[in-house]
């Protein structure tokens, strides 16, 4: 019996990018320099300047892999729904 | 901002090399998906960040070039703005490159305030204390003052030597600075703003050691420290806030320290450490009293102190107002201080040369409010000999001018009697009230009575002062005979025949007509007024509360056209109590009469016995 694709397949595969995404974001490093910039390693007007940008950068990225991941729930409800849809139509024996 | 920046190279390595791996991972992110599109934008842009930007720029500090503005540099221990940098430079081996980047500023971090400690404490800042370096360290104490931990982390650091040095060092250029205001009359700009910065400087430290609760307290306090200068511990108590007794101990050792001499302050123009001391004391509740009552054994510590004789008046007056302080404590600080003003009368140049007191009107501010306590019938109160109190009073009041400045001061000195007659109103019969009262004003104006006699007031305006002082007495006097404090002259019937006469005579409202007495029949006037004044209170008192029949004649009243006024009062007295029927009411009254006339004669036969 051949395997056929559902309909909310293709927004799953998109859930699954966006996941990764943020996945890699995570693994990048940038999350934790902040820490490697603080004042046991340099100061002065550079380092503080250097420190607040690595800060915002954290906070950014946080934010953006947040996004994602919210972004990829709302695409599998989308799916769920499309798949649901159809097997209602089928049963009926509505064109779907 | 420091203009230097300072990096430990391993750790600044470690930080480079993640910046550099974090830029390649992000660098292998993509995603296509439209709804990925804002995070890849901030991913690229934080890659551009690390990669473009911080990457290339630490990797050039490693490499010490000189083009790309950031030189290597050997900071010295002594420069408190560098103070950070300067000693993790010299103690942990940083590096410190010269740093281009201005505009920004950094807020003030727990080793900052370490180090800024230990600059203070270990380098000699004598000649490094520049207008910059001023305006900074206000910033930074400012900012340290604000914070518990920074203010521990500094404290941590800082030794007596770092106090003692920056509190002096401060101190005598506070002093240098007010000295060029007072020959110039003003600052420029520049010194204007040290001198500003260098209060709020002392304002942070001062703020610092009070909220310090470290170990610091449990040896002698930094401020007592004999290092410091009395001028700088002068100004650090300012803002400690210290209690009373600490306080006043504290001012007693600093000022008896500045009195040794050799301080900068010492003849200097502008407030000195006296001057702070007292005003800090002023402005604490209880401590000018308390210090006077250190300062009556050696009243040098008050007299010869400050620079300021207006503070010193003014101290002096706060701390022996009579609602500052009760009797017994005023006898151990009022007499004191009038011997050593009196004694020094002769010897104008105070201990540093600085202006003297002016003896004719202060030390007359300081008597009068306790001109009670001078009197023969009360010498127990300061512990005197019947009379000794009027001897020393007339060592002061020499001439018709102090006389005058003595007189012009009836409400003082009714305030004074009041203050004692209030005090002394309690668990005690009506009657007695009356007859301490009238006692106590018997007494002063037996008192007033004698001084006057000896100056031989003649003149209209010595006889006004004089009239005007005894009904200012009689007033307050009157004001807490029976009837309570809403009775005073001419309220009542009574009274209002008082009151009637004493029109008639001019004295109130006064004419030239009133004193074409002379002073010996003035103060025979006065006493048979003060008798009578006493005499019709309590008679309309008892009418209104039924003690005496509505209707019976009221008590004669002195006149002033007959040549012994108090003699005629008495005659006229006695006829009248034969005449009334009031019962046991005429015993109170004749009391009454017979207190006030007989004191006043004794306070003066005292007086006049004691003075030989």
């Amino acid at each position: 019996m051949p395997i056929t694709s559902r309909p909310g397949d293709d927004l799953r595969g998109r859930a699954h990018q966006l996941r990764r995404t943020a996945g890699a974001i995570d693994d990048s490093g940038a999350d934790g320099l902040y820490r490697r910039a603080g004042v046991d390693t340099w100061m002065g007007p550079t380092a503080a300047r250097c420190l607040d940008e690595l800060t915002t950068a954290r906070r950014q990225l946080h934010e953006a892999a947040e996004a994602l991941r919210r972004t990829a729930r709302q695409l599998d409800q989308r799916a769920d729904q499309a798949d649901a849809l159809t097997r209602l139509t089928t049963a009926r024996g509505l064109p779907t | 901002m420091t203009g230097y920046l300072g990096f430990d190279p391993q750790q600044l390595l470690m930080l480079r090399d993640a910046m550099q791996r974090s830029a390649l991972h992000l660098g292998t992110i993509s995603c296509n998906d439209i709804e990925a599109t804002a995070a890849v934008g901030t991913i690229r842009r934080v890659q551009q960040q690390l990669a473009e930007r911080w990457v290339p720029l630490i990797s050039s500090m490693m490499e010490c070039r000189a083009m790309t503005g950031y030189v290597p540099v050997q900071l010295g221990l002594g420069d408190l703005v560098t103070s950070r940098l300067g000693v993790i430079q010299s103690l942990y081996g940083w590096t410190v490159v010269t740093d281009p980047i201005a505009g920004v500023t950094t807020a003030v971090t727990t080793d900052q305030a370490q180090a800024l400690g230990w600059v203070l404490s270990h380098r000699d800042i004598a000649d490094l204390v520049s207008d910059v370096e001023l305006a900074w360290l206000d910033r930074t104490m400012s900012a340290i003052e604000a914070s518990p931990a920074l203010s521990a982390a500094f404290m941590a650091n800082m030794t007596r030597v770092g106090w003692s040095r920056l509190c002096t060092r401060l101190g005598d250029d506070r002093i240098a600075l007010l000295a060029d205001q007072a020959i110039t009359g003003r600052l420029n700009d520049a010194n204007h703003d040290r001198l500003a910065d260098i209060d709020a400087v002392f304002r942070s430290l001062g703020a610092i050691l009070a909220g310090d609760h470290g170990p610091h307290h449990s040896a002698e306090p930094v401020w007592l420290d004999e290092s410091m200068s009395p001028y700088a511990s002068a100004l650090l108590i300012q803002s400690l806030r210290l209690e009373r007794d600490d306080l006043v101990a504290t001012a007693t050792t600093l000022i008896q320290r500045y009195r040794r001499g050799g301080w900068a302050d010492v003849q200097r123009s502008g407030p000195g450490t006296a001057d702070l001391l007292m005003q800090t004391m002023l402005d604490t509740p209880g401590a000018a009293a308390a210090f006077l009552r250190r300062a009556a054994q050696d009243p040098a510590l008050v007299f010869d102190a400050a620079h300021s004789a207006v503070l010193t008046e003014r101290f002096v007056l706060a701390g022996t107002n009579p609602a500052a302080i009760s009797i017994v404590e005023a006898g151990a600080i009022v007499p004191a201080l009038v011997l050593y003003l009196r004694d020094r009368y002769n010897n104008q140049a105070g201990f540093y040369g600085q202006h003297d007191v002016n003896t004719s009107t202060f030390t007359i501010d300081l008597i009068a409010p306790w001109l009670l306590q001078f009197t023969a019938a009360h010498s127990s109160d300061w512990a005197l000999q019947p009379g000794e109190g009027a001897t020393l009073l007339g060592s002061v009041i020499i001439d018709n001018a102090a006389f005058t400045e003595l007189m012009a001061r009836r409400e003082l000195i009714a305030t004074g009697l009041a203050t004692a007659i209030a005090g002394r109103t309690s668990d005690v019969s009506l009657a007695e009230q009356s007859r301490h009262a009238g006692q106590d004003l018997a007494a002063v104006l037996g008192l007033i009575d004698t001084l006057a006699r000896r100056q031989a007031i003649t003149n209209t305006v010595g006889s006004n002062e004089l009239w005007d002082t005894g009904f200012s007495l009689i007033s307050a006097a009157a004001s807490f005979i029976p009837g309570g404090l809403t009775t005073t002259v001419g309220s009542g019937v009574a009274l209002n025949g008082l009151r009637a006469v004493l029109t008639a005579q001019g004295i109130a409202p006064k004419s030239s007509g009133a004193v074409t007495h002379d002073t010996l029949f003035a103060l025979d006037w006065m006493t048979a007024v003060a008798a009578a004044t006493v005499v019709c209170a309590v008679f309309d008192q008892m009418v209104a509360d039924g003690r005496v029949a509505a209707g019976t004649p009221t008590p004669p009243l002195p006149d002033p056209t007959t040549p012994a006024p108090g003699a005629a009062y008495s005659a006229a007295f006695g006829a009248w109590l034969d005449h009334v029927s009031i019962g046991e009411q005429a015993l109170v009254l004749d009391g009454l009469k017979q207190t006030i006339m007989s004191t006043h004669e004794a306070e003066r036969n005292a007086v006049e016995l004691t003075a030989g």
